[in-house]
């Protein structure tokens, strides 16, 4: 500790200007042994000379630690607010007023009309039309189809074996979910963090984050070794994704720690930093710039979303298996004798007899694959890629509470079926490890 | 208090606490704004059936959007298909349309009593010293499934495995502190369905806090189908409409009677004209944090907790089917005072070890 060291100092001090005594001390250049007695024999002066070599390590400590001390809290976050690009996103924007609250909040009676513009001291955005008085009318997530429909196609690769008619019927439905590979993707929010500093390069885990991140590493070690035991199944773990803040960098790296080497890590991945992604529904009038912010973020949001959430790609073979199925089936199920081919001819079908007919294509496939992803990221995203794997509305984010390195866990079937297994599963931690960034335990709301 | 600025904390920001947006929808404490959502849809579809005629002009069009009129539930006058699949009176109608939050869901919102400072006052005072309710749904462990009757479908042996980690958890997360067996265990109440697979479950955990005051078995929570599911694999069969249309109905009233904010703490009355906009008012005697906060623990069935879950959250409950809770999985929901519901955890298997993790006949997660 410094202010032991300049006591050290100031006893050395003192001891030298007593050993200086003989030689005549007072021809000593440093200005503290001025104060001292040069003869210290007697025990009140070695008590003087104690309180002098005291007072005067403490005003060395002051002076000294006043240059070179790292600035107190309040002037660090000066600097930090200074430059625009490590100032956090609630303070990048004006301060909300009363009248701007007002306007953006509804009332338990909403009319059934949404109320146009309100006032805004801020640099007005171009739509102001408000849903319900709720939030922006243009940054609600407008579903392909209305709530709670289903929609079929919402990664973009749907294939003939998972339209709607394809699922309609239990055949076709058990067997796009069990050939193919299934994707599993676990997502991970990282552990407690140093929120004080405003810079992100700053904010790293706490003792307790690094805690939380290791039960976690643990956890997951477990369940990847269980995976890795199936010999009947194939699974395997794909890789470890982590967002490009340092807290989600430093989890994933100790979480690594505790498992296989052979999983990679891949590069940290800027998408995947925390923003707002979408507005709340219900409205939090009392954070500033929330509009603003879901602006800012809303896209790389979904961005982000499809390009960690879809199903996997067929093989060559089941989709050609599924051709010659369905094609099997039509032929069974026709009662005519003839095909008409596509050049116009009339080609009679000729039943071959029982024992004579081929396997069923699709029993010559291989066995159904899993794929485990870990995505180590976020709060807000993390709710919002469930809300939107889920197809339920993005807007009730904020509904959800996921602690601190809490797993969740989604499932996309090869069908492109969506089942989530766990939401903010924190069994593997203790009590004590259980936190909500700064609240600790569960007796809090 | 430390509660509510870990709360201010967590929100990692300097602006105007939380309270204070509270603060700006006036209500006050008086009274509330009347029965609940199925007691009146009951009372309303009881009146309707007994006297009108069965034809209705009312149509629900599943593609335009359905504003704020009627309660929430099965609308039983309602025509025609949704996308060709599950007959439009069978499709959960929210009282006001996707994605709003209706902020009386549970039919406890105070009314306003028209003096803005009054009620801003009093909600602020809820909101501080109110008590939160921590609801904790617990799924029965793994079962045999081989029999029909109710009675002999009891738990396996992996099953009283994982019902005995998760009273050990249970007393783990509420005692808060491992191994102190002084900490309050302030758990209100365990409640438990009719069955038996959830009864056995429910006598293991409640070995691990005997002291804890058990309610009868409620039937209201046995397992059923509580609604449609959506992707639902082609149009629905008429058993299944059948079924659904005599459970559902059960399922949403132990909704109603387990799913509330708890009761409201009533401001001191001369608290009431303090100028100083409610800094000072004084707070009630005893505010240590179990004081504030209650738990209960609900061992049922899968179907009902993911129903339980999603109404709670106020999501299209069709989707129940998209979650997945395994054999003694953990759904913590969070009440505030003032109503705001939170769920911190769905299905959190956490606390078994991955050999323990069952989804009935399932083992692990490969499948």
């Amino acid at each position: 500790m410094r202010s032991m060291k300049f006591s050290r100092m100031a006893g050395a001090l003192l001891q030298r200007t007593s050993r200086n005594n003989g030689t005549g001390s007072r021809t000593s250049t440093s200005s503290g042994s001025k104060l001292f007695l040069s003869t210290a024999s007697t025990q009140s002066d070695r008590a003087t000379n104690f309180w002098v070599a005291a007072v005067g390590s403490c005003v060395a400590y002051h002076l000294y630690d006043k240059q070179s001390r790292t600035s107190t809290l309040m002037e660090k976050r000066q600097d930090d607010n200074d430059n625009p690009e490590t100032r956090p996103w609630y303070r990048r924007y004006p301060t909300l007023t009363l009248e701007r609250m007002r306007g953006s909040v509804s009332s338990s009676t909403s009319s059934n009309s949404s109320t146009t513009t309100t006032t805004n001291n801020a640099a007005p955005l171009d739509n102001r039309t408000q849903f319900y008085g709720q939030c922006l009318q243009r940054q609600l997530y407008q579903p392909p189809a209305p709530y709670p429909a289903w929609v079929y196609d919402w990664d973009g690769k749907m294939n003939d074996s998972c339209t709607k008619e394809a699922l309609s019927t239990a055949q076709g439905l058990q067997k796009s979910s069990c050939t193919g590979t299934t994707r599993h993707i676990l997502l991970v929010r990282h552990g407690q963090y140093e929120e004080a500093p405003f810079d992100d390069r700053k904010r790293c885990l706490t003792a307790l984050g690094r805690k939380q991140a290791q039960l976690t590493g643990k956890r997951l070690a477990t369940l990847v070794q269980q995976i890795a035991q199936s010999k009947k199944i194939k699974a395997h773990v794909h890789a470890i994704y982590t967002s490009d803040m340092l807290r989600a960098k430093q989890t994933a790296w100790i979480m690594a720690q505790a498992m296989p080497d052979n999983i990679p890590i891949r590069d940290p991945d800027p998408d995947l930093n925390e923003g707002l992604p979408a507005p709340m529904i219900p409205p939090r009038p009392d954070l500033p710039g929330v509009e603003e912010e879901v602006d800012a973020q809303q896209e790389r949001m979904e961005r982000v979303f499809r390009k960690y959430f879809y199903r996997a790609d067929p093989s060559p073979q089941f989709l050609q298996a599924w051709k010659d199925n369905a094609a099997a089936a039509r032929n069974q199920n026709h009662t005519q004798d003839y095909n008409i081919s596509p050049s116009g001819t009339v080609v009679p079908i000729e039943k071959a007899p029982k024992q004579q007919q081929p396997p069923k294509p699709m029993s010559r496939l291989p066995p159904p694959d899993h794929e485990f992803d870990i995505i180590v990221c976020h709060g807000n995203v993390i709710r919002y890629f469930l809300c939107r794997a889920l197809q339920l509305p993005p807007e009730a984010w904020l509904r959800f509470s996921v602690f601190n390195c809490s797993v969740s866990y989604i499932m996309i079937k090869p069908n492109g079926y969506v089942s989530c297994r766990m939401i903010g599963d924190i069994g593997h931690l203790g009590y004590k490890e259980t936190t909500f960034s700064g609240a600790h335990g569960l007796l809090w709301s | 208090m430390s509660a509510f600025f870990r709360f201010a904390n967590r929100s990692a920001t300097k602006a105007l606490p939380v309270m204070a947006a509270a603060a700006l929808t006036s209500f006050a404490l008086s009274s509330y704004q009347g029965l609940s959502n199925c007691e009146a849809t009951a009372k309303k579809k009881e009146n309707e059936s007994s006297s009108s005629s069965s034809s209705s002009t009312s149509t629900v069009d599943s593609t335009s959007p359905k504003t704020g009129t009627g309660n929430a539930g099965f609308q039983r006058d309602a025509k025609g298909y949704f996308y060709d699949i599950i007959p439009n009176s069978q499709i959960f109608q929210p009282k006001l349309e996707w994605p709003m939050y209706d902020e009386n869901w549970d039919g406890r919102e105070p009314i306003p009593s028209g003096n803005d400072k009054l009620d801003r006052r009093k909600r602020r005072y809820l909101r501080k010293y109110g008590v939160t309710r921590h609801i904790i749904l617990v799924r029965h462990g793994q079962y045999d499934e081989t029999h029909k009757e109710d009675e002999k479908r009891i738990l396996t042996e992996l099953g009283r495995k994982q019902a005995n980690e998760t009273g050990k958890r249970l007393a783990q997360m509420i005692r808060g502190a491992e191994g102190d067996p002084d900490s309050p265990c302030n758990i209100k109440i365990v409640r438990v369905s009719g069955m038996a697979r959830a009864k056995e479950t429910c006598d293991i955990i409640a070995s691990h806090f005997p002291q804890v005051e058990r309610a009868e078995p409620d039937p209201l929570l046995n397992e059923g189908r509580p609604s449609h599911h959506i992707p639902s694999g082609g149009k629905v069969s008429d058993n299944t409409i059948h079924k659904t249309q005599e459970q559902h109905a059960r399922i949403e009233e132990a909704f109603q009677k387990n799913f509330h904010r708890a009761d409201p703490i009533a401001m001191p009355d001369d608290a009431l004209f303090l100028e100083n906009d409610g800094k000072d008012v004084p707070p009630p005697e005893d505010t240590s944090p179990a004081a504030r906060h209650e738990y209960e623990i609900i061992v049922c069935h899968a179907n009902v907790i993911r129903y339980f879950c999603l109404r709670a959250l106020q999501l299209p409950p069709e989707a129940w089917l998209r979650l997945c809770t395994f054999n003694c999985s953990l759904t913590y929901l969070t009440i505030r005072p003032t109503g705001g519901v939170s769920c911190r955890t769905l299905g959190d298997v956490g606390h078994l070890s991955p050999e323990l993790v069952t989804f009935s006949g399932h083992h692990g997660f490969n499948w």
